[in-house]
C-alpha cells in the first residue's frame, strides 16, 4: 500500500495526466475498488467495466481531491470508494433499470439456521452470496449494510421510495438466510461424510 | 440481533476482501484513458537545453568558418593616411598578398578592378608596383613602366583583414576610399641590397617558424562510453554501470579546451538513513527505516575545462576540472524497514522527472589523448565526481568515479 507521501506525489503527477502515476494508483487501489464493484454485479466483466469507469471519473476529478482528514490514504480511499459505489449504481441503473426499481414479489420461506455456519464461510463465499442476490435487493443491501446509507438516502440515490428500500432490504436478508441455510446443509453433509 | 451478527460478518468480508491486481484490466483502462484523457506530448525540460546546445554548436561553427585565418605568411605594417589625397577608386578592394618564393613583398595597394587610373601612377606614394589580379584572374590596368623586379601577384579578397607579423593582431582594416601605402621598415631598407635569393630563404624560414607556432581554434565532436560506479558512502560502493553519451569540445588555445555534452548513466547505490535527507514528512511513514536501495536513471551534463600538456604531433596529456549537472529521469527507491515483529519489509517508491540539480557536482579528471590522424582522436580519461549538493529525492551526496573512453572527430580542421 502506498504511503501518504507517495500518494501525494502520485496525485500531483496524475493532475498532469501522467500515465505512470495513474497506473500506480490504479494498481494500488485495484483490490479495494474491484471488491466494491463486484458486490453490485454478478458478472466479472461488468465489475471491471464499473471499476474502469470509476477510475476514469477519479482521474478526471483528481485535481479537486482534498483530504477530508489528516490521513491522506484513508481519505483518498473513502473518496474512491464512494465514486465506485455511485458508478456501480449508475451502471446498474443503465443496464438493469427495471430490476432496480421494482421489488420482487416472490415469497421467501423463513427458516432458522445456525449462524455459526457463516463463521465458516470465506470472505469470497460471502461476497459471492451477495452477488447472487437479485439486483434490486443486492443494491439496497450493499448501500444499507455495507456503505451505511439510510433508507431515505438510498431512496434518493435510486429514485425509489423509502418503503421500497426497506422492503428490498428485508427481502435481501431473507434471501441471504436461504443461501446460508443451503451452505449450512452442505457443510453438515460434508462433515458426516 | 441475529442479523447484527450477519451484518457484522458481511461488513468484515467487504472490508477484508481484496483481489489481486489484474494487468488485463489496466490495458482496458489505458484505452479508456487514451480516449478520454489523451496524453499531451511531453515537453521535456531537455528541449530548451538541447536547443541551447545546438545554438552554441552552430554559432561556434559559423564563427570558425567565417574567421578562418588566410594564408598570410608575412606582412608589413600598413599606414593609413586618411588625410592624403584619395584615389579615384570606384570599387576598391584591399588586396592581400601572398609571398612567393622568388619575391618579397614591398607594398600593398588598394585598387579598384574597374579603375582606369592605376594607383601605381601616383608618384610619391608607392615604391613598387604590383600586378593586381581581379577575381576573374585577369591582369588589369598595369603600368608596366613601374613594375619592378620584385613584383608579385595579389589576389583580391573580400572581406579583408590585415595581420601584422605575429599573425595574432589586426593591424588595420582598410576602408573603401582610403589611401594605402606602406613604408618599408628600416631593416628592410638595410637588407634591400642583399641578394633576393638570400632574402627569400630567410623569409621562408621565418614563415615556417610562424606556421609552426600558428594556432587555429577548432570544434570537435565526441562519442564517449565507459564504466561508472557511485556511492553514497565510501564503505558501500554501488553497482558498476555503463556511462555513455556525446559531447562537443572547443579548443580555443593550443593548451586549453572547453567541453560539454549529454550523457546517460544508471546510478545504483545503497544509502543509510543518515545519508538520506527526504522531506520531513517522509519519516512519519518510515520511522524504522533500515536502509535504502536506489536505482536511478540519470542524465549528466558536464561543463569542463581541459589543460593540455606534453603536446606532440601524435598525442598529449590533459587534466580537467569542471561541474556536472544531473537530471534525475527516474528514481526507484526500495526502503527496507523492520516490522514490530522484527521482520524485514521492503516497499518501493518510484518517481520520474521530479528532480534536477544544476552544477551540483565537481568533476575532476586527467587523461591521455592519441591523435589517429588530422581529424580523429581517441582518449582515455579516469574521472571523479564529488558532490557539491545532494541529488534525488533523498538529497544524497553521491560520489561517482569511472573511466571514459572517447572517440573524437574534428570536422572543420584544414
Amino acid at each position: 500500500m502506498l504511503t501518504a507521501e507517495e500518494l501525494k506525489i502520485l496525485i500531483k503527477a496524475c493532475c498532469l495526466n501522467n500515465r505512470e502515476s495513474q497506473k500506480k494508483i490504479y494498481s494500488s487501489f485495484y483490490g479495494y475498488a474491484i471488491a466494491i464493484c463486484q458486490r453490485y454485479t454478478n458478472r466479472q466483466e461488468d465489475a471491471i467495466e464499473i471499476l474502469n469507469d470509476g477510475f476514469l471519473k477519479i482521474f478526471k476529478e483528481i485535481k479537486k481531491f482534498k483530504p477530508a482528514y489528516s490521513d491522506v490514504v484513508a481519505s483518498f480511499k473513502g473518496w474512491l470508494g464512494r465514486i465506485m459505489v455511485y458508478t456501480a449504481i449508475d451502471h446498474n441503473r443503465k443496464y438493469l433499470k427495471h430490476e432496480l426499481t421494482t421489488s420482487l414479489n416472490g415469497k421467501v420461506i423463513e427458516m432458522s439456521f445456525h449462524y455459526d455456519a457463516i463463521d465458516k464461510m470465506s470472505y469470497e463465499e460471502i461476497i459471492k452470496t451477495i452477488q447472487d442476490l437479485p439486483p434490486a435487493y443486492r443494491t439496497v443491501f450493499n448501500l444499507y449494510v455495507i456503505e451505511g446509507f439510510s433508507h431515505d438516502e438510498i431512496a434518493k440515490i435510486l429514485s425509489i421510495s423509502s418503503g421500497t428500500s426497506k422492503s428490498n432490504l428485508s427481502k435481501a436478508k431473507k434471501h441471504l438466510q436461504k443461501k446460508l441455510i443451503n451452505y449450512s446443509s452442505i457443510i453438515s453433509i460434508n462433515n458426516a461424510v | 440481533m441475529q442479523f447484527d451478527r450477519l451484518n457484522k460478518k458481511i461488513k468484515e468480508a467487504a472490508d477484508q476482501y481484496n483481489l489481486n491486481y489484474n494487468e488485463e484490466a489496466w490495458v482496458k483502462m489505458e484505452k479508456l484513458l487514451d480516449e478520454h484523457l489523451p496524453q499531451k506530448k511531453n515537453k521535456r525540460k531537455l528541449i530548451p537545453l538541447m536547443l541551447m546546445l545546438f545554438l552554441f554548436i552552430s554559432t561556434s561553427g559559423v564563427f570558425l568558418i567565417l574567421h578562418r585565418p588566410l594564408n598570410i605568411v608575412n606582412s608589413h605594417k600598413l599606414i593609413k593616411q586618411k588625410n592624403a589625397t584619395k584615389l579615384n577608386i570606384t570599387n576598391p578592394a584591399v588586396v592581400f598578398y601572398e609571398q612567393n618564393n622568388k619575391s618579397r613583398l614591398q607594398n600593398i595597394l588598394a585598387k579598384s578592378s574597374s579603375a582606369n587610373k592605376s594607383p601605381v601612377n601616383q608618384t610619391g606614394l608607392l615604391r613598387n608596383n604590383l600586378i593586381a589580379k581581379s577575381s576573374s584572374q585577369k591582369v588589369i590596368d598595369i603600368d608596366k613602366s613601374k613594375v619592378l623586379q620584385n613584383d608579385f601577384f595579389l589576389p583580391r579578397v573580400k572581406p579583408f583583414t590585415v595581420y601584422n607579423d605575429d599573425f595574432f593582431e589586426k593591424e588595420a582594416v582598410v576602408q573603401s576610399g582610403d589611401l594605402i601605402s606602406t613604408e618599408i621598415p628600416e631593416q628592410n631598407k638595410e637588407n634591400s641590397s642583399a641578394s633576393s635569393q638570400q632574402k627569400t630563404e630567410n623569409i621562408s624560414k621565418q614563415n615556417t617558424a610562424i606556421a609552426k607556432n600558428k594556432f587555429k581554434g577548432y570544434i570537435a565532436f565526441n562519442l564517449s562510453a565507459g564504466p561508472d560506479v557511485s556511492a553514497a558512502d565510501l564503505d558501500e560502493i554501488g553497482k558498476t554501470n555503463i556511462f555513455f553519451g556525446a559531447g562537443i569540445t572547443y579548443q580555443f588555445h593550443k593548451n586549453w579546451n572547453i567541453r560539454t555534452g549529454f550523457y546517460a548513466v544508471r546510478k545504483i547505490y545503497e544509502a543509510d538513513p543518515s545519508n538520506y535527507h527526504p522531506p520531513a514528512s517522509f519519516w512519519n511513514n518510515y520511522p524504522n527505516l533500515e536502509d535504502i536501495d536506489a536505482n536511478c536513471k540519470v542524465y549528466e551534463i558536464p561543463l569542463i575545462i581541459d589543460y593540455k600538456f606534453g603536446n606532440s604531433k601524435s598525442h598529449n596529456w590533459f587534466t580537467s576540472a569542471g561541474f556536472s549537472s544531473y537530471l534525475m529521469k527516474k528514481e526507484v527507491y526500495d526502503y527496507g524497514t523492520k516490522t514490530v515483529t522484527g521482520q524485514n519489509q521492503y516497499s518501493r517508491f518510484t518517481i520520474r522527472n521530479q528532480n534536477n540539480h544544476f552544477l551540483s557536482s565537481l568533476r575532476l579528471s586527467a587523461g591521455y589523448e592519441k591523435k589517429i590522424n588530422r581529424k580523429f582522436f581517441v582518449s582515455t580519461e579516469p574521472y571523479f565526481n564529488l558532490p557539491i549538493s545532494g541529488v534525488g529525492y533523498g538529497k544524497v551526496k553521491l560520489k561517482s568515479a569511472g573511466i571514459l573512453f572517447t572517440l573524437g572527430v574534428i570536422p572543420f580542421k584544414e
